[in-house]
């Protein structure tokens, strides 16, 4: 298990490394995470092959995913975890700031009225 | 009458110029010149055809990849054929009338993380600089002294200026990646 701090380490994660990560609950290869990536997305972030074979190479190393199959040239990877400690904490943070940014934003609409 | 005649092209780019260099390989494709093969000793084959829309893209992985089956099929997987790789440039290359991603590399991170896999792989020539200099020691005033001295400056020289000149691109990229 990783400590508060050795989780700090990793956050804030970039949009790819944190959607690769929720894409990797399930054991999946390269490319089908990079399809995944862009349909539950929205087609708000694509990740391009390079940008891919890096994140999953670092988060390898860091062990935040293994990988559980070796498939001719395909690789399957799955969250670890302590990928999924990193994972809840980058998504604690993500509620503070989306439920903070609301408020702001609604005060911001009541001033413009007054 | 069929054109499938190859021509060879020389030319060297430097570390830092990987941009123009995939722009280069456009041009060419744009001009009816394929590339289908790299040598060392900055050669070039192409092949003469039809003018084409390409894009090329180079990434950089140090050889002797334990998984490069792997690698290559995600880039195939992705609609990018594999054409070569020289001093561990891998090229790639799609065709830029398809409606599909032309970028290998997506967010800033992975950009910069390319050119600091770079100035890793040129952290090799400290050990040769520290043997050379070894040797100056030991044959000190002799013609071959000499030269080990000026090859030792020489490769200081470069690895200070590739370095410098990928920690300006990084330093750039970053600060681009504030303005998005």
């Amino acid at each position: 298990m990783l400590t508060p701090k050795e989780i700090k380490k990793y956050i804030p994660l970039t949009e790819a490394t944190f959607y690769i990560m929720a894409a990797l609950v399930k054991p999946m290869h390269g490319y089908a995470v990079m399809q995944w990536v862009e349909d539950t997305s929205e087609n708000t972030v694509k990740v391009g092959p390079g940008t891919l074979y890096g994140v999953f190479s670092n988060l390898e190393k860091e062990k935040l995913i293994e990988k559980v199959k070796d498939e001719e040239r395909r690789k399957y990877y799955l969250l670890t975890a302590q990928g999924r400690n990193v994972l809840t904490e980058q998504m604690h943070r993500l509620e503070i700031m989306v439920s903070r940014g609301r408020k702001a934003l609604r005060e911001f609409t009541k001033d413009e009225q007054e | 009458m069929k054109q499938s005649q190859t021509t060879r092209k020389y030319r060297w780019f430097l570390p830092w110029q990987d941009e123009l260099e995939e722009n280069w390989l456009c041009q060419m494709a744009n001009e009816g010149f394929h590339l289908v093969e790299l040598k060392s000793f900055g050669r070039y084959y192409f092949r003469c055809g039809e003018p084409e829309e390409a894009i090329y893209r180079l990434d950089y992985q140090n050889s002797s990849k334990k998984d490069k089956n792997a690698y290559l099929q995600l880039f195939a997987e992705s609609g990018w054929e594999y054409i070569g790789a020289r001093s561990g440039w891998q090229y790639f290359r799609k065709n830029s009338t398809l409606e599909e991603l032309g970028e290998i590399f997506t967010d800033t991170t992975s950009k910069v993380e390319k050119y600091q896999r770079q100035i890793g792989g040129l952290i090799i020539f400290i050990p040769i600089y520290v043997l050379l200099m070894m040797n100056i020691d030991y044959s000190p005033k002799t013609v071959i002294g000499e030269i080990l001295k000026f090859l030792g400056f020489v490769i200081i020289v470069i690895f200070i200026m590739v370095s410098f000149k990928l920690a300006i691109r990084i330093d750039r990229l970053k600060k681009q990646n504030i303005k998005q």
